[in-house]
């Protein structure tokens, strides 16, 4: 539908929102969006009659300090199974361990978590594997501690395929998400992961999906190679 | 609510009240005795019971106008030489005329009933005065006592389910001491053209006032067509009005729609915690075993405590008898046996075993529950192997150091075992060309320990004394080791332990013959152990370490006291109190209990009614997130200050009426209201990786919310026996329901609006035959309404489509149906007599849907239907000698 009303309101100041043309069904912000960290924002869609509605807030600006990369130092045999698990096969892969460095808000906060990705350019064909590959994670911030340095760490894994057990790690690109946001997001994060079998956890009133204030950060890194 | 109860004490007492005084009318000229005895009972209105022998040959003459029953039996029986006595209001029984007051000349008529063929002791049977609508039921020892009759001869008949009903004459003197008389109820052939099946007044016309009780014929449960050919005695139960099976071919028990887990267990007195082989297909119980089972669903009397849902109480044999006997059978699933051993001067022993053999056959590396994780290298990762199997294993030694004293000894053991090593590359090739030590290793083991010690003391004949002694234990290991890289492992090792040690103190007093008393004391002490050792190595080097143990300790404490009081002839009532303590919390509960029973139409008619409130202090539950711990096992949560007990509030009525020999109609109403019972915070949540909460009480308590149940319907049932033939057929209306806080009454699991049962058997001389239909409601279902898509803001830009599932439960797979056949040829060879037996599971093999699956990603949402299983021929063997 185009002809819906929408309207979000960023510190109480209203941001109409309008049809785009090229993508039917998406509204896009008739002006600038300046959103301030902390302050409220509430989302109220009309059509026809019928109303739905979110409210959020804007967490804090999240920002990579940096990432390291810890790449096995030789390939390590593996079973390789399709998404059906019905063509096993074993081969040979690079695990790689990364790990993402931020700067933490200065206030402890328990409502505040973040949501880590990596994304390799291909995803790993292995569902076994899987289970010990750590590539999305969303997580309460607190809980991950300070580093020495004061900083926040997360650790993730992932693997890339190779021909065999003399392979070079091959060079690619990873590209790295962080996001920072409220426990409205974080329910819809964690239950967003088993389409076949549940939907995610929304927010909105009257409607379906989420609204959230999130900010992220990403890089792409380039791994491997001469 | 104790308001409540004095005024519904208050209305049975009143209505309990005798009768106006009716006119009488009596004109005789040297007519028989017995027949001016009865016509004055039917004028005045009252019970008059006499000996045949006393009267027999006896005339009077006279006549009487009045309205007094005591006037017109003095005028009736003067000069006989005999007098009427009044037992109770509108009650009285013919004695000679003694020198003594009549009350100087009473006493207690007792006895035991008894198997004739095993000498075992019949709990629960049947004894009533003939004639006089006055009876009782033996208690666990197969003891009965009615106290304060007038001295003299009384017929006694007896009768219990499955046996032929007897009568005898027995003598209450006062004072009386020496052996106690035996009623000795010969057991009704199985097989053989000339049955005589005696009326279903036994069975469905329990004298117990307790609602919705079923006594179960073990005996006919091993003929029964069951799963796989497994004799199970939940095969039985399953036939029973209100009572289903949680899953395809077996699972857990589950009475009119609650949770199984609201369900309790008790062999010889100690409790099953968890009865169940293979994830539920089977159950610990073989009927061969067993003497005794008593099924309440729902309202229980006041010695028990726990079970919302229901109480099972089963008791093993003795193995008495004038001679040793067993039985030896042999299924597609298992081979088993049951031996009963005389040890002579009243002691007698029992045992009984059965085990799987696929594992010894197909699976010799793993047999007997080897463990796959000690190999080591030595032939792991070669091949495929999967072993798996379960045993059973129990005794019972029953001795009689002297009359008065009786004392048992049971054990039971049974477990599971599944071992397990798969090399991933043989999951499609089970015999690949290359060795890996890619794969998945797993030793499951699962299983119960019982044993207990009963000691039965009968202190004269009005006061009987039983003292238990048990201890339970069920234990859980779950050790698993996966390599799916030769630098990433997965090794943990889950271990539960709950463990309940009791006593329980009973006493029956036979106070009056109004009054029964039984009070009682019950202490047990639980143990709830959990450990997990897991260690996850994702890459070379440091692994991730998770190291969590609990142990919980509570206590609980109960006391009991309940009165069976007969204020009339018609009357029985059971008010009893149940008070108990839990120490975590702690909390007290105070459990009233009242039931009733009226009867309608003497031998025919019966209504019973109860009410009662009920305390489980027993939450059982599981993680949902993680693969490493709680795959197989169950993990239980007593009640303390994060979680209430649960509490029940039930109600039942029933009627039972028997229009005709070998005809049993039965009705029974019922509503339960639960509070504090728990549901899944998030019922879409399952297993779905390795990481998770952990296996301490609060992580998995988080996963649950404290909600409310309630359920009610109607059963009705009708049994027909004549000749060889039995035909039973049980309907049940039902609703279950529950309601997580702040949310709308939704379908339970096991919600299924309409049940029908269909049992038709024949037990020829040599061919038996067993037809069991089952047609049922299909359990609730959840069904999406919707589809939409979400974006990710860190995902690929592609939208995910997901299903929209506003409501629980909202929708309901098609009808179940299922027929089951038995045929059974007995013949005898080598001085043993053998059946063998074939059974077909599903024998029209309907396609059942079971579950369903919905996709978003089709081109419409439509269910993917998960079929139950098909047809399964089997047969079995079994020798008895």
């Amino acid at each position: 539908m185009t002809d819906a009303e929408v309207v979000l309101s960023l510190s109480g100041v209203p941001v109409a929102y309008g049809p785009d043309p090229a993508r039917p069904g998406r509204y896009v912000p008739q002006e600038a969006l300046l959103p301030i960290p902390g302050e409220p924002l509430a989302l109220e869609v009309s059509w026809q009659g019928r109303r739905a509605t979110a409210a959020s807030a804007m967490p804090e600006a999240i920002a990579l300090d940096s990432v390291r990369l810890s790449p096995a130092a030789a390939p390590v045999e593996a079973v390789f199974a399709d998404s059906l698990g019905l063509d096993l096969r074993e081969g040979w892969i690079y695990p790689v361990a990364v790990a993402l460095y931020w700067a933490p808000p200065a206030e402890a906060d328990s409502a505040r978590w973040v949501r880590a990705r990596l994304r390799p350019p291909a995803s790993f064909p292995s569902a076994v594997v899987d289970f010990l590959l750590r590539t999305d994670q969303t997580l309460r911030e607190d809980d991950l501690g300070i580093q020495p340095g004061g900083a926040r760490r997360w650790s993730g894994l992932y693997a890339v395929p190779v021909e065999g057990p003399e392979s070079p790690l091959p060079a690619h690109g990873l590209k790295v998400y962080l996001l920072r946001s409220g426990p409205d997001y974080a329910r819809y994060a964690l239950t967003r992961t088993d389409p076949e079998r549940r939907e995610p956890t929304g927010n909105v009133e009257g409607g379906l999906g989420i609204v959230a204030g999130i900010s992220f950060d990403t890089l792409t890194v380039h791994v491997g190679g001469p | 609510m104790p308001l409540r109860l004095l005024v519904l004490l208050a209305l049975l007492a009143a209505a309990a009240r005798p009768a106006p005084a009716q006119a009488i009318r009596l004109e005789a000229e040297a007519t028989p005795l017995a027949e001016v005895l009865l016509e004055l009972a039917v004028q005045a209105g009252v019970d008059v019971v006499f000996a045949q022998d006393l009267v027999e040959g006896r005339a009077v003459s006279g006549r009487y106008l009045g309205d007094e029953a005591e006037g017109a039996l003095a005028t009736v029986l003067r000069g006989s030489g005999l007098r009427a006595v009044r037992l109770r209001p509108g009650q009285y029984v013919v004695v000679p005329e003694e020198p003594a007051p009549a009350e100087e000349r009473r006493g207690t008529l007792a006895g035991s009933v008894l198997d004739a063929a095993s000498g075992e002791v019949l709990p629960g049977a049947h004894v009533v005065l003939a004639g006089l609508g006055l009876g009782t039921v033996t208690n666990p020892a197969g003891y009965f006592a009615i106290p304060r009759l007038p001295a003299g001869r009384y017929l006694v008949r007896a009768s219990y389910v499955g046996y032929r009903t007897a009568e005898v004459a027995l003598a209450v003197e006062p004072e009386a001491e020496g052996a106690l008389p035996e009623i000795r109820l010969a057991p009704q052939p199985v097989r053989g053209a000339d049955v005589v099946v005696e009326g279903a007044e036994g069975e469905r016309a329990d004298l117990l006032p307790v609602p919705s009780t079923e006594a179960v014929g073990v005996r006919a449960a091993a003929g029964l067509p069951a799963f796989l050919g497994e004799s199970d005695l939940f095969a039985a139960l399953e036939r029973l009005p209100g009572v289903g099976r949680a899953s395809e071919g077996g699972g857990e028990l589950v009475v009119r729609g609650a949770e199984a887990h609201f369900n309790r267990y008790l062999l010889d007195g100690a409790p099953v915690i968890h009865p169940w082989h293979t994830f539920g297909l089977f159950s610990t119980f073989q009927p061969e075993a067993l003497k005794h089972v008593r099924l309440y669903k729902g309202s229980l009397p006041a010695e028990h405590g726990g079970g919302l849902s229901a109480v099972l109480d089963v008791e093993m044999k003795d193995g008495g008898g004038e001679r040793s006997g067993g039985v030896l059978a042999l299924s597609p699933v298992s081979l088993r046996g049951v031996a009963e051993v005389p040890l002579g001067r009243g002691a007698s022993l029992m045992l009984t075993g059965r085990r799987t053999y696929l594992d010894l056959l197909l699976s010799p590396r793993l047999r007997a529950g080897a463990d796959p994780l000690s190999f080591g290298g030595e032939g792991a990762g070669e091949a495929q192997e999967i072993g798996y199997y379960f045993f059973d294993a129990g005794a019972k030694l029953s001795l009689r150091p002297a009359p008065g004293h009786r004392l048992s000894l049971s054990i039971y053991e049974g477990g599971d075992d599944l071992a397990a090593d798969v090399p991933f590359l043989s999951l499609f090739d089970p015999a690949p060309e290359a060795t890996s030590p890619l794969g998945l290793r797993l030793n499951y083991g699962w299983g119960n320990r019982v044993a207990s010690a009963r000691y039965r003391y009968l202190h004269g004949r009005e006061l009987f004394l039983t003292a238990t002694a048990y201890g339970s234990r069920y234990r859980a290991e779950e050790r698993a080791f996966a390599r799916p890289t030769a630098a990433a492992s997965v090794d943990t090792d889950y271990r539960v332990r709950f463990a309940e040690y009791g006593l329980r103190l009973d006493a029956d007093y036979y106070l009056a013959l109004e009054h029964q008393l039984r009070a009682g004391l019950h202490l047990a002490g639980r143990d709830f152990t959990s450990t997990l050792e897991e260690e996850v190595r994702r890459v070379a080097g440091q692994p991730e370490v998770r190291s969590e143990a609990d142990l919980v300790r509570a206590l609980e404490a109960a006391l009991y006291v309940q009165d069976t009081w007969q204020p009339g002839p018609r009357w029985q009532l059971q008010p009893g109190l149940r008070l108990e303590v839990f120490s975590l919390g702690p909390y007290v509960a105070l459990n009233p209990r009242l039931h009733a029973r009226y009867v309608l139409a003497r031998g025919r008619l019966f209504l019973r009614a109860g009410l009662s409130r009920q305390t489980q202090a027993l939450h059982r539950l599981r993680d949902r997130y993680s693969f490493t711990y709680d795959l197989a096992s169950s993990r239980w949560v007593p009640a303390s200050r994060r979680v209430r007990p649960a509490v029940g509030w039930q109600a039942a009525a029933g009627l039972e009426w028997a229009p005709a020999e070998g005809l049993a109609l039965g009705l029974d109403a019922y509503g339960r209201y639960l509070t504090d019972v728990l549901l899944p915070a998030d019922e879409f949540r399952v297993k779905d990786g390795i990481e998770g909460p952990g296996i301490l009480p609060g992580a998995l308590l988080e996963q649950y919310v404290a909600a409310t149940g309630r359920g009610f319907g109607l059963e009705a049932s009708a049994r027909w026996e004549r000749g060889p033939w039995r035909l039973g057929l049980a309907y049940a209306w039902s609703r279950a329901q529950e309601r997580p806080p702040g949310e709308l009454w939704r379908r339970a699991r096991y919600d299924a609006p309409h049940a029908l049962e269909i049992l038709l058997q024949r037990e020829g001389r040599r061919w038996t035959a067993a037809l069991a239909i089952a047609l049922r409601s299909g359990y609730p279902v959840t069904v999406p309404t919707a589809r939409y898509s979400l974006g990710d803001p860190l995902g690929d830009g592609a939208p995910v489509r997901y299903l929209h599932r506003p409501e629980i439960h909202n929708g309901r797979l098609p009808l179940y149906a299922r027929a089951d056949l038995s045929f059974g040829y007995g013949f005898r060879l080598l001085g043993l007599d053998w059946a063998a037996q074939a059974q077909a599971y599903n024998l029209l093999n309907w396609r059942n849907t079971v579950g369903q699956r919905f996709s978003p990603n089709g081109s419409a949402v439509a269910p993917d239907d998960v079929h139950g299983l098909p047809l399964l021929p089997m047969i079995s063997l079994k020798a008895a000698w």
